[in-house]
């Protein structure tokens, strides 16, 4: 007989909150397990003082479960996403998300005075600067492999290279700053727009940098096929990370798991055109 | 050679949990008194390393008895392999998990 359980809503609710950290596609087992422990839980019969303060750090544990998965789940964190899987579908898409975000504040007229002036592009400025300080306490001002000028073939493929980067830099800016002077008003009061628009340009930059180091140095296409390599707990002498391919078979890249890696930077191993018949 | 990485000492519990017959999470909760936020992590992570694995009970069981479901971890072959050299690490673990089972 199934047991009843006063405030289940409750537990309910914290492991399906909890289960938005992991992939979509993990989510169903994932909560499957936890409600179903739950409901073990609540078939103990424990008494009823000491029950709800159980069930809540049960149910509260979901959350460190759900963050291990969601550090540890490489598939998610490397999946490459559709429409940015190339480099021209990625500026495309951000070609299309600057123009509507545009388009909109042009019909809204919030591209003209007194919404805009002098001061406020001043602002701007000193905005996009605050968020590239922060830049460094929260990724590391890597580029990954393409960075570095003697991972790089040929002279044009590192101009293509910074060119990509400099494309998504420039098409971020009017994606945040039209974003957040179209959408500002849904998300914050107008004293506090300000505050959204740096966050917007940190998260933008932030991704930028993230984006790019998950990209083959070569054509530019996201690496795939993620597969981790050692173990946590041995860092010192031996390698722990994720390893990386370009699905065109121009190489590998190893991402460390940690910096407390003997090995803590990106490295990308190049393979020749001998090994080109083994990729699609 | 390639040396084994070493098991933390909640993770040996686990093991040594299981090997003992508590195979799903809440009754290894129970014999190791580690929270659900350590034990279900390290599950993941032992699962990861091929030390345990997982089987989900089958559905027709659990409906016939009117209960959900529950997922399954058992030992494998490298997992005991594992336990055995942690047991002479930590030789009061055995100790512990019988004593905890027969409270």
């Amino acid at each position: 007989m199934r047991p009843t359980l006063d405030c289940g809503w409750i537990y309910r609710g914290i492991l399906r909150a909890a289960a938005l950290l992991l992939p979509r596609s993990e989510r169903p087992e994932w909560l499957t397990e936890w409600n179903s422990e739950l409901w073990y839980l609540v078939s103990a019969n424990c008494p009823a003082a000491c029950f709800s303060l159980k069930a809540t750090c049960f149910c509260l544990g979901s959350w460190k479960d759900a963050a291990w998965l969601r550090r540890n789940g490489e598939c998610h964190m490397f999946a490459p996403r559709l429409w940015l899987r190339s480099p021209v579908l990625c500026v495309s898409f951000l070609t299309v998300l600057a123009a509507v975000t545009t388009a909109l504040a042009f019909y809204e007229s919030l591209l003209q005075s007194p919404y805009v002036d002098r001061r406020f592009a001043l602002a701007q400025l000193f905005q996009i600067a605050v968020a590239i300080l922060i830049l460094p306490a929260t990724t590391p001002m890597t580029l990954g492999a393409g960075g570095a000028a003697a991972e790089l073939p040929s002279h044009w493929t590192r101009l293509r290279w910074w060119l990509f980067l400099v494309v998504k830099a420039t098409l971020i800016l009017p994606i945040v700053f039209c974003g957040t002077l179209d959408f500002g008003p849904f998300i914050a009061s107008s004293g506090l727009r300000p505050q959204a628009m740096l966050i917007g340009y940190f998260l933008g930059f932030r991704w930028l940098l993230v984006d790019q180091r998950k990209r083959c140095p070569v054509c530019l296409r996201q690496l795939t096929n993620p597969i981790r390599i050692g173990q946590a707990s041995s860092t010192v002498l031996d390698w722990y990370g994720t390893e990386l391919m370009c699905e065109k078979g121009h190489g590998l890249m190893y991402v460390p798991g940690t910096l407390a890696n003997s090995y803590s930077t990106h490295r990308w191993l190049r393979l020749d055109s001998s090994w080109r018949s083994l990729f699609l | 050679m390639v040396a084994e990485a070493k098991l933390t000492h909640s993770a040996t519990m686990i093991l040594q949990a299981i090997d003992a017959g508590n195979v799903y999470g809440l009754s290894i909760m129970d014999a190791t008194g580690l929270p659900s936020g350590t034990v279900y992590p390290a599950l993941r992570r032992l699962e990861r390393d091929a030390l345990i694995r997982s089987s989900w009970e089958p559905q027709k069981i659990a409906d016939a008895e009117q209960r959900p479901a529950r997922k399954y971890y058992k030992l494998t072959r490298s997992g005991k392999a594992r336990l055995e050299s942690a047991q002479q690490r930590y030789p009061l673990l055995a100790a512990l998990a019988t004593v905890r089972k027969g409270e």
